[in-house]
C-alpha cells in the first residue's frame, strides 16, 4: 500500500489547478505533522540544555545552554542500565518465542485439509472475546507462582490470536503445489514448514516479529500488574517511576517515597533514552508496518 | 469476502486414528500454542468465581467458601458510586474520543491522497506514524513535560501576560487533554486504512466527474467520499463496539489524583481495587461486569457489520 495513488490523477498535467486547495490541503497537514514530531523535538531540547535555562521555561525547540549532564547522570545510573537490558533481554525472549507459537499455530490452521480445523479456529478465537480481565489473570499468574517473575511478561501473551490470523492467511496464499512436491519427495510436514514454507515468508515473519517486539517494548500494565522488586522494573516502569514518581501525580507509588524530586533536564533525558530505541527502528517498523496492517485488513 | 474455491471443497471424512496418524507432525505442532492457549487463555477463566466467593489467600479459590448470597459481591459493586463513575467516565471518554477522533484521520487521509509528490506524501506518512509507536508511558510524560505548570505552554501563555492554566490538574481541562492526546496518538496511523480504501476507488470516476467540470472539492465530496463510505461505516460501528473498554494504560498514566472523579475508568477502577486493595471478589465481579458488556457491544457490531455484507471482523 505505500504508494497507494499512483494512477495518474486529475489535474495532475495542469500544474496550477487546485492552487488554492493545495496550499490549505499542505498548511494543514504540516500544521498537523509538526504537532506530532515537535513534542519530541522540545524533550530532547530540553534534555541538552543547562539546568538553570530549563528550570525557567526558557527552553522551546533550540537547547540553551548546551550541557550533556543530564545523559552523563542517566548512563551513570545502575538501575536505568539494568531496566534497559532487562527490557532488552526479555523483548528478545519473547519476540522469538512468540514467533515459534505462533508458526506453529497458524501453519496447521492454514492447512484447509487438516481435520479439527474449524474446532481449532473456534478454540484459538474465543480468548478474542473473551477474557478472565484483570483479575482473573492475576490471580491465575498468582497461583502459576509467576508474580515477580520474568515469565510472567512473557508466558501470558505468548501466541496473539490476531497475528496468528495474519500469519495464517499469509501461509494459506503460498501455492500448494511446492508442498506436495516435497510431501512426494518424503518430506513430513514440520520438514516442508521449516524448509519450503517459512523461507518463502520472511517479509510476514518479520512484520510480526516487529509487531511482538514493539508490543513487549511499549507494554507497560503487566509489569505494573505482575512484577514488583525493581530489579525487574522494564525500561518503561523505570521511566514512570522517574517522571511520575516523585510528583504529586502518582495515585499509586508504592516504593517511589525515596526518590527525591529528579532534575528536569534528567527526566527529558530519560524519556529521550527510552524513545530512542524505537525512533532507530522505526524506519524498518513503519515499512513493515504498514504491509502488516494491509495482510491484516485483508482478513478472510 | 469468501475465498472462493478453497472453503467449498469437501474432504472426504477420515476416523479419528487415521487422521492423527496422517497428520501427526501438523497435531505435534499444536502441542505448544495450545498449551499456552490452555494454561493462559483458558485457565485463567476459573478465577472469575472468586466473584462469587468469600476469597480467603489461604484456601486458594477452590477452598474459598461461596459468598452468602451467593451476588453478595455484585450488589456491593452496583451499590458502590465509585464503580458507577468510572462506568460513566469510561463512556464519556470513548464518546469523545469517538466524536472528535473518529472524523480526523478520514480528513487526513484524502489530504495526503490529493498530494502530487509521491515523496510530500511519504513524508507527511512517515512522521504522522511516529507517535502511534511511542509507548503510553512516554506519551503521558510527554503530556506533562508540555502541558505541566513549569512546560513550555503555560511559559508562552505567562510571557504574553495570561495567567498559567492548570492543564492535567483541572477536571474539565484533563479530559480535553486525554482527548487530545489520544487524537495525537492514533489520528495518523489511523489514516493508513483510508488511504487504502481511497487508492481503491476507481480513477475513472475521477475522470468523469472532471469532465462534468467538477473541482476538487467536489470531487472529493461526490465521489471519494461515497466511495469509501463502507470503510468509514464499518470503521464507526466496529468503534462503537469498544464503547466500553478503555485500555488501561493511557488513562493510568495521565492521570493524577485531582482529576480521578473525572479520570477513573473501569480499568483503572479494578486495578486500584483489586491489586492494590486485594479486594478481588469486589475487582472480579466489576471485571465480569465489564467484560460482559464489552462482549456484547463488540459480537453486536460484529453482527452489524456482516449484516452489511462486509465480512465483519472475522
Amino acid at each position: 500500500m505505500s504508494n497507494p495513488a499512483v494512477p495518474k490523477k486529475p489535474g495532475t498535467a495542469k500544474g496550477r489547478r487546485y492552487l488554492g486547495s493545495e496550499i490549505v490541503f499542505n498548511v494543514i497537514l504540516t500544521l498537523f505533522v509538526l504537532l506530532c514530531i515537535l513534542p519530541v523535538i522540545h524533550v530532547i531540547a530540553k534534555s541538552i540544555s543547562g539546568r538553570a535555562p530549563v528550570v525557567v521555561g526558557k527552553v522551546y525547540l533550540l537547547p540553551k545552554d548546551i550541557d550533556f549532564s543530564a545523559y552523563a547522570s542517566v548512563f551513570n545510573d545502575p538501575t536505568m542500565i539494568q531496566s534497559m537490558w532487562f527490557s532488552v533481554l526479555w523483548t528478545l525472549v519473547y519476540t522469538a518465542l512468540a514467533m515459534v507459537s505462533t508458526i506453529l499455530l497458524a501453519y496447521p490452521l492454514s492447512r484447509h485439509y487438516l481435520p479439527g480445523r474449524k474446532v481449532l479456529m473456534v478454540v484459538v478465537l474465543i480468548p478474542m472475546y473473551f477474557t478472565g480481565g484483570t483479575i482473573a489473570n492475576f490471580l491465575w499468574v498468582k497461583q502459576m507462582g509467576l508474580i515477580d517473575s520474568p515469565w510472567s511478561l512473557v508466558l501470558p501473551i505468548l501466541t496473539s490470536t490476531y497475528n496468528t490470523i495474519i500469519l495464517r492467511n499469509f501461509f494459506e496464499s503460498i501455492p500448494t503445489s511446492l508442498e506436495e512436491s516435497a510431501k512426494l519427495d518424503g518430506c513430513n510436514d514440520l520438514q516442508i514448514l521449516i524448509r519450503i514454507i517459512l523461507p518463502l515468508s520472511t517479509a510476514s515473519l518479520a512484520t510480526i516479529a516487529l509487531f511482538y517486539a514493539v508490543a513487549r517494548w511499549n507494554n507497560y500494565a503487566d509489569v505494573r500488574y505482575y512484577i514488583n522488586s525493581s530489579k525487574k522494573f522494564t525500561l518503561q516502569m523505570k521511566l514512570y517511576q522517574v517522571v511520575f514518581a516523585s510528583s504529586s501525580s502518582d495515585v499509586s507509588m508504592v516504593e517511589g517515597g525515596k526518590n527525591a524530586v529528579l532534575a528536569e533536564t534528567i527526566q527529558c533525558a530519560a524519556v529521550v533514552f527510552s524513545t530512542v530505541p524505537i525512533l532507530i527502528v522505526y524506519p524498518f517498523l513503519q515499512k513493515y508496518f504498514v504491509q502488516g496492517v494491509m495482510i491484516g485488513a485483508v482478513k478472510e | 469476502m469468501q475465498k472462493a474455491g478453497v472453503k467449498q471443497v469437501r474432504y472426504k471424512r477420515m476416523g479419528f486414528f487415521k487422521a492423527i496418524k496422517t497428520y501427526k507432525w501438523l497435531y505435534l505442532m499444536l502441542i505448544i500454542p495450545l498449551t499456552q492457549y490452555f494454561l493462559f487463555r483458558y485457565a485463567p477463566l476459573t478465577g472469575l468465581q472468586v466473584a462469587f466467593k468469600d476469597f480467603s489467600v489461604f484456601k486458594g479459590i477452590a477452598g474459598s467458601p461461596w459468598a452468602q448470597p451467593v451476588f453478595k459481591y455484585f450488589g456491593e459493586v452496583f451499590e458502590s458510586s465509585k464503580f458507577w463513575t468510572a462506568v460513566w467516565n469510561t463512556v464519556k471518554l470513548n464518546l469523545l474520543d469517538l466524536l472528535f477522533g473518529f472524523p480526523i484521520p478520514i480528513i487526513l487521509a484524502i489530504m495526503v491522497y490529493e498530494m502530487r509528490s509521491i515523496r510530500v506524501k511519504r513524508v507527511y506518512q512517515t512522521l504522522m506514524y511516529l507517535p502511534h509507536f511511542l509507548s503510553w508511558v512516554i506519551i503521558g510524560s510527554l503530556v506533562a513535560k508540555i502541558f505541566g505548570s513549569a512546560g513550555p505552554i503555560n511559559s508562552l501563555i505567562t510571557q504574553m501576560g495570561g495567567q498559567p492554566v492548570n492543564f492535567l490538574m483541572d477536571e474539565g481541562n484533563w479530559v480535553i487533554m486525554y482527548v487530545v492526546t489520544g487524537i495525537w496518538q492514533s489520528a495518523g496511523w489511523g489514516t493508513i486504512i483510508y488511504l487504502a480504501a481511497i487508492s481503491g476507488v476507481n480513477t475513472e470516476l475521477y475522470e468523469a466527474a472532471e469532465v462534468d467540470g467538477c473541482g476538487r472539492l467536489r470531487r472529493i465530496w461526490y465521489v471519494t467520499l461515497p466511495c469509501i463510505m463502507p470503510t468509514i461505516v464499518i470503521m464507526l460501528i466496529l468503534r462503537l463496539g469498544q464503547m466500553v473498554g478503555i485500555g488501561f494504560e493511557r488513562p493510568y498514566v495521565m492521570m493524577n489524583k485531582m482529576v480521578t472523579n473525572s479520570a477513573d475508568v473501569i480499568s483503572t477502577f479494578v486495578y486500584d481495587r483489586g491489586i492494590l486493595n486485594r479486594q478481588y471478589p469486589f475487582a472480579t465481579a466489576v471485571d465480569i461486569f465489564g467484560s460482559v458488556v464489552n462482549m456484547s457491544f463488540v459480537i453486536a457490531a460484529n453482527f452489524a457489520t456482516r449484516k452489511m455484507g462486509e465480512g465483519g471482523l472475522f
